[in-house]
């Protein structure tokens, strides 16, 4: 009997777990396994498979029962999720539906999960830039926040190596607040996209509208072929999950790359309940595991865990993981853990025509989407009356219409035969918030999930900083557009909770000092070092850059220390 | 023998379903639509009008009509599961309020109109613009719906304005000369 404990425990103990599969957590397997460790992945949501467990990826339109809508009944049930702009019929059954997965609002704010092997990374909008020191000595330079006790030298060839396995198509434009990286060619601007960013070259010192800098395949290495990976085909459906492995995710990617590794042990379906804590050894060993359909309870064990749990169900857990040592949650001495959450905001858009060029339009589709507006704004000093500032997208494109009059042979006719409208161009703002105190999550007291789980009580916000940055972003749009002739201009204020930018970061966030902070500079919690955090929770600040890419590139600089860190302790 | 058990003996015998409890409320119990719906209890013939509106608002060229792509039902699926149950109602009342008006303008029913005259009555809905009445909103919500079916069936998608799944290229300096929807690389989505 005792024998038969010992194997058991034996089965159930690895050499790292890795909590989620998500895009960081991916990353965290692939960097593990390839350095020799045996890793298990936990997962709560369902296994997808490369390919196999794409159902919609080679659905022609006319082959959904709904061309595309959600029907009536599903957004009803599901407010929130209804919110988000790819679910639709083609990827909903990659979304975590409201009522599956409740958590408490004390403030409006939609949460956008997908519980599935990939996370989120199977369905996000690839788009990849590289952090600068401006956004690294933010916090410091304008007194919010903490200091980030990292830099961009620190990252800059972690970045490099990650772009080189994910595949980041982009150009080398040269410029301080947006380091170049190591790019596949970059998708080209269209006509009025180049027209633009010439325009605004000339008008503006320190204003570039660029290729937008993506996570697909424009030209496939040898490494991207020895993952299986091919050339992006440019559907633009990528939502559904990409048949040629054309953008990064974890499923085309880092999670199959482990497994022929032979060393990754993944299990789906597995709700991880608890990191456990041990006071004799003053470290984390394992981790508490709840099957997501019997709720039957496990035990795992590794003398080393990341936590990629996706940001705030990262502070979910490590809130939860209560022992002696640590009463409010694990490495949660400052009381800190699960504040100063900060988001991206994504609440304002413009819209414009432009009537030149009628004789040229776009053939195929743009992965990348377009042009990508750096952060203009106080980037070298302060300059206006609100921190930081704001990157932006810029797309142009052109849409068929048909005369929508009449019925009968004329109205099919003029169906049968439609016509090119004039060029639709728009921008939409991406503005760094300020982490504050205020903005936080935490356990809700009463309620818990079917899992036994408390729910996750959120409170976030605007502030005044974003609201003056949202105005700043429709007044220098609104002049650049005039200035370029665009005509019909409109700004939109979609009043959109927080959350629904999918950019939520912090509460667990890395500095200097254990009084301000819960991880140092190698994302271990200062308090508990054999537990690294590298998903959105470890955010400082936010920028205005995607963060997915600084993730990934923050997660293999963490695994390399954490094996190195290992092996200096066997020595 | 009780009731539940006689109600299914009695679909057994008539070999219709029983659809329990909305068409207790019709007067007359009519035969369902040939698609199952949720929200909208159309019958039978109430379908075969919408088929026959939908037939004069795209009727059949040398193309396909909407008859022959069974754009009534792509009507009804969308509004059923898509549409707004104020939407729904409308449609239904509008639905009702053609056939009597066809029987006030004709003294028949609107399927047993001339093709003239079933498209001088649409006619008239489609110049009030706003849907005013229910009558004009069934209209409106039929005809956006049926076009929709029309530019999104396979039919059209692969000989109309064809629909590439995989371009596999991206130029943004086209010459819009060079455009031609019906052949197979025309590269708009």
């Amino acid at each position: 009997m005792a024998n038969l404990n010992i194997d058991s425990i034996k089965a159930r103990t690895f050499d790292a777990i890795v909590i989620g599969s998500g895009i960081s957590g991916g990353w965290a397997a692939k960097e593990l396994t390839d350095k020799g460790l045996k890793t298990l992945v936990v997962e709560r949501g369902r296994d997808v498979k490369h390919i196999k467990d794409y159902p919609t990826t080679n659905l022609y339109p006319w082959e959904f029962a709904h061309n595309g809508e959600i029907p009536q009944d599903i957004q009803k049930a599901n407010p929130v999720i209804n919110r988000c702009y790819a679910f639709r019929e083609d990827a909903m059954h990659f979304f975590v539906k409201d009522a599956e997965h409740p958590y408490v609002q004390e403030k409006p704010f939609d949460w956008i999960r997908g519980y599935q092997v990939g996370g989120k990374s199977l369905m996000w909008a690839r788009q990849t830039q590289r952090w600068s020191n401006f956004d690294f000595e933010g916090p410091a330079r304008d007194g919010f926040a903490v200091d980030w006790p990292i830099r961009y030298q620190d990252l800059a060839p972690w970045y490099s190596y990650v772009e080189k396995f994910a595949g980041i198509s982009g150009h080398a434009d040269g410029l301080p607040q947006l380091p170049d990286g190591e790019f596949l060619p970059a998708f080209p601007l269209n006509c009025v996209e180049d027209y633009f960013s010439k325009h605004v070259k000339s008008k503006y010192a320190n204003r570039h509208v660029i290729s937008a800098r993506c996570a697909h395949l424009s030209e496939p290495k040898a490494i991207h072929a020895q993952q299986g990976r091919g050339q992006c085909q440019n559907r633009t459906l990528c939502q559904r999950g990409c048949p040629f492995g054309g953008y990064f995710s974890s499923n085309s990617s880092t999670i199959p790359w482990a497994m022929r590794s032979g060393h990754l042990t993944l299990r789906p379906d597995s709700v991880v309940h608890s990191i456990l804590y041990d006071e004799q050894q003053g470290r984390a060993t394992g981790i508490r595991v709840l099957d997501a359909h019997t709720k039957a309870v496990t035990e795992y064990y590794a003398p080393i865990l990341f936590v990629n749990a996706g940001a705030l169900n990262t502070n979910l857990l490590l809130l939860n993981s209560i022992s002696h040592r640590f009463p409010q949650g694990l490495g949660n001495d400052n009381g800190l853990l699960g504040k100063f959450v900060a988001f991206h905001n994504y609440s304002a858009r413009i819209s414009a025509e432009y009537e030149g060029f009628q004789n040229l339009t776009t053939d195929g589709r743009n992965p990348a989407g377009g042009g990508y507006i750096p952060r203009f704004r106080n980037v070298f000093k302060q300059e206006t009356n609100f921190l930081r500032g704001y990157a932006a997208g810029f797309g142009a494109s052109r849409y068929f219409g048909s005369d929508s009059d009449g019925l009968g042979a004329d109205f099919k006719k003029s169906l049968e035969n439609p016509t090119l409208g004039p060029w639709q161009v728009g921008s939409h703002m991406m503005g760094e918030t300020i982490p504050k105190e205020t903005n936080y999550v935490r356990l809700d007291p009463k309620h818990k999930d079917e899992w036994g789980m408390p729910l996750l009580s959120v409170s976030v916000a605007y502030d005044d900083n974003d609201a003056k940055m949202k105005q700043d972003f429709y007044e220098q749009f609104t002049e650049m557009y005039t200035k370029a002739g665009f005509t019909n201009i409109k700004t939109i204020n979609s009043k959109q909770a927080p959350g629904l930018d999918i950019h939520e970061m912090g509460g667990v966030r890395m500095g200097h000092d254990p009084k301000t902070s819960l991880l140092n500079k190698w994302n271990q919690l200062h308090a508990c070092p054999n537990v690294y955090v590298t998903d959105g929770a470890c955010m400082t600040s936010t920028s205005t850059q995607n963060p997915s890419l600084t993730y990934m590139a923050l997660t293999a600089r963490a695994v390399d220390h954490a094996v190195q860190a290992a092996k200096r302790r066997d020595a | 023998m009780n009731r539940r058990t006689a109600l299914r003996n009695l679909a057994f015998v008539t070999g219709t379903a029983v659809v329990l409890p909305a068409c207790f409320h019709e007067a007359v119990q009519e035969a369902p639509a040939s698609i199952s719906l949720r929200h909208l209890p159309v019958s039978a013939s109430q379908e075969a009008l919408l088929a026959e509106v939908c037939e004069t608002i795209l009727p059949k060229t040398d193309t396909p009509g909407a008859k022959d792509l069974r754009l009534h039902l792509y009507v009804l699926r969308m509004l059923d599961d898509c549409g707004k149950l104020k939407d729904q109602q409308a449609f239904l009342n509008g639905l009702k309020q053609l056939d009597n008006a066809a029987h006030q303008q004709h003294n028949l029913g609107f399927a047993a109109c001339t093709p003239q005259q079933k498209l001088a009555m649409l006619r008239g809905l489609d110049q009030q613009k706003g849907s005013p009445t229910d009558l004009a909103h069934f209209y409106h919500t039929t005809k956006r719906l049926a076009a929709a079916g029309y530019t999104k069936s396979k039919y059209f998608m692969t000989q109309e304005v064809v629909y590439e799944l995989v371009p596999s290229r991206y130029n943004g300096y086209f010459p819009t000369k060079k455009l031609d929807l019906a052949r197979k690389h025309h590269g708009q989505s």
